[in-house]
């Protein structure tokens, strides 16, 4: 059986099998009656849209020897006829109602049809074998290699940059062959029907990538254009914005709590999101900074910031994590902690023109956040002083300087505090006193000293400013040290390479944007994370186009 | 049913396997072993999982008991020519052959 990987290292290879289509359900089916052709009466589901299957069917000559037949399970998908006329009838929840369009997909002697019925008895003709894949009140469009015109497919995800990245749509545009006029049916029609799409080899196909049809279905000189967008599309609502604390007897640490919320939020946008948290380590877990601060926004920016926030830590063992988004269905969020299997990372070569293109190093990070402040003797929390202290004159912010990769600096703006008895405090350099009246007067100051650790700044470089980004209580303690998870953020962020390539080669549907790759250029292996690719098929050929950004992310 | 001289030259994957060959696999098996697998398809069936099963489960017993390589569940032409090999090579296989390699109507004279 030919795959993807072999296939690929071959100077000509074999066609790659396309699959993909768009169900557009009116009404809802109650029940499906086999009552005339039926091989085994077995009604299997027919609600979804999937590949064509391929038994071992002796009929038509019997089948092809190229390992693709399976033989037929006892409870099998889909409908199958005998050698005959099949004959359906389609009940919608008042059985007596007539559907307004029926439309039956299948193959008939291992070729894809596709039937059409405005009543319930539906009967397909021939004496042939016929495989029922999709039933639908409504209409549906499947392609495949046999009336596939072309199918591009760009697939997108949290942008690999640090400056302020964004979560991209990922899009798709199927071109298909489609005899019949359906003008006045496709300007009927609304958006977000579910598009599917796979491509690759019998034996070894892409996972199903999911679309929403966006925007109007053409149909010009017997082609049909179908587009659309991924499930990302639902990820702009706004969530409220919370405060996580470590109050939870069952859950340990933010971080663990933070999982968890990004996974109700994105359900509560209607859009499933699978996780997994195998490699969760709750000693780890409880060593972390406990709060964490999530502001009022779209989920969409929320998962952006969040997946440069947990970037990859190569070296991880068992004890350690790997918080990180990665997309299925092409943009699904798939939040997962795990360790990176190495082995799996994709090696790529023979690779068309490559484009190199290089951003300015990153010189400051700067993270506008809320400020709170913790005494841990005293326990007096911001809002305390604040509200009954100091008034805020300018907006603090901390920054993070960086020089050849790591962060040196710790360095607060320059703000004032009022104090509620008309006393005024310019904070600035190493220390900061802070007094507070409500002692027994003696004003006995809390003294807050940070690292004095400061290196020549790059003289050409970018000022990254995270705005909203996350809160961490904690962060000026007694202990005078900043919460190793903030330090350990901006050390990744100026960790991340400049660097960014662009080419085309081959392509392989399995891989999605942050998949690690390895690229031969010149003889050598260079690890790329991938930031974007385009799937563009045509005839039963592949072209893909990447661009990535060096190193893995 | 009769033993059928099995088909072992299945040349590439453009070949087809119809209901005479699933009937001379399942016949074959049957013949050799007193199985009572499936030997009577048509141009109307689909082979189903339970029969594939018993043909490769039969065929691999058959396998180790003469210490021949396996076949798999695999339907491409070399894995069909691989099953049908086994079963000519059951068949013909003699464990009661002289390790002084004399024919069956030789004997030894006594010493």
């Amino acid at each position: 059986m030919a795959t993807i990987r072999e296939e690929n290292q071959k100077l000509l290879r074999q066609p790659l099998k396309v699959e993909c289509g768009m169900s557009v359900k009116l009404d809802d089916i109650n029940e499906i009656s086999i009552i005339g052709g039926g091989y085994d009466n077995y009604a299997g589901d027919v609600s979804e849209q999937v590949a064509t299957p391929i038994y071992m069917d002796l009929s038509n000559g019997g089948f092809v020897n190229d390992g693709f037949a399976v033989p037929l399970e006892e409870e099998h998908p889909g409908i199958i006829s005998r050698i005959a006329p099949l004959t359906l009838v389609v009940y919608m929840d008042n059985p007596d109602e007539v559907p307004p369009i029926v439309t039956i997909i299948g193959t008939e002697d291992g070729v894809l049809k596709t039937w059409r019925f405005t009543r319930q008895v539906c009967q397909i003709p021939g004496y042939t074998r016929k495989i029922i894949t999709h039933i639908v009140i409504g209409y549906a469009w499947q392609f495949d290699n046999s009336n596939l015109i072309s199918c591009d497919v760009q697939l997108r995800g949290v942008e690999t940059t640090c400056d302020n990245p964004s979560l991209q749509m990922s899009e798709i545009e199927i071109k298909g062959y489609e005899p019949n006029d359906i003008t006045d049916v496709i300007s009927q029609l609304g958006e977000n029907y579910p598009i599917w799409y796979t491509s690759g080899y019998l034996g070894d196909m892409s996972e199903i990538r999911r679309f929403y049809l966006d925007g109007q279905i053409s149909w010009i000189d017997k082609v049909i254009t179908i587009r659309g967008v991924d499930a990302t599309k639902f990820l702009d609502k706004e969530f409220a914005g919370t405060y996580l604390g470590n109050t939870s007897a069952i859950m340990t640490g933010g971080l663990n709590q933070l999982f968890d919320t990004y996974n109700s939020m994105i359900a509560s946008a209607g859009v499933d999101a699978e996780y997994t948290n195998e490699l969760l380590n709750e000693a780890y877990f409880n060593n972390r900074a406990d709060a964490v601060y999530l502001p009022k926004k779209s989920i969409r920016e929320l998962i952006a910031q969040a997946s440069n926030l947990f970037k990859l830590d190569e070296t991880a063992t068992d004890s350690g994590f790997n918080m990180q988004f990665n997309y299925v269905d092409a943009g699904r969020p798939k939040l997962t902690i795990s360790k990176r299997i190495a082995d799996a990372v994709e090696t790529i070569d023979n690779i068309g023109e490559l484009e190199i293109t290089s951003e300015p190093q990153i010189k400051e990070i700067r993270i506008n956040a809320p400020l709170t402040f913790v005494n841990a003797s005293a326990a007096i929390k911001t809002d305390t002083i604040q509200g009954t202290v100091f008034e805020e004159l300018s907006e603090p912010y901390y920054s993070f300087t960086a020089s050849a990769g790591t962060i040196t600096r710790l360095s607060p703006t320059t703000y004032k505090l009022k104090s509620t008895t008309q006393r005024s405090i310019t904070v600035s350099g190493r220390k900061i006193a802070l007094y507070d009246p409500t002692d027994d007067g003696s004003n006995t100051p809390f003294i807050y000293q940070r690292r004095d650790e400061y290196r020549e700044l790059l003289a050409n470089g970018r000022t990254i400013e995270l705005n909203d980004f996350y809160g961490f209580e904690g962060i000026w303690d007694t202990s005078e040290t900043v919460t190793e998870q903030l330090w350990a953020i901006c050390n990744q962020m100026a960790a991340v390479s400049p660097i960014t390539y662009k080419f085309k080669w081959r392509g392989n549907p399995h891989l999605q944007p942050r998949d690690h790759i390895n690229v031969m250029i010149n003889g050598s292996a260079v690890k790329m994370t991938i930031d974007t690719m385009t799937l563009e098929h045509e005839n039963g050929g592949l072209v893909s186009q990447i661009t990535a950004r060096k190193g893995w992310i | 049913m009769a033993w059928i001289e099995p088909k072992t030259d299945r040349g590439d994957s453009g070949t087809r396997t119809t209901a005479t060959d699933m009937n001379r696999i399942a016949g074959n098996i049957n013949f050799l072993r007193g199985t009572t697998i499936k030997a009577d398809w048509t141009d109307a069936d689909i082979v189903d999982s339970a029969s594939w099963s018993a043909i490769i489960n039969v065929t691999n017993l058959m396998a180790s008991e003469i210490e021949t390589e396996h076949c798999t569940a695999s339907t491409d032409f070399a894995n069909l020519n691989r099953i049908e090999q086994i079963a000519y090579a059951y068949k013909n296989y003699n464990p009661l052959v002289p390790r002084d390699n004399l024919y069956p109507s030789e004997t030894l004279l006594p010493q």
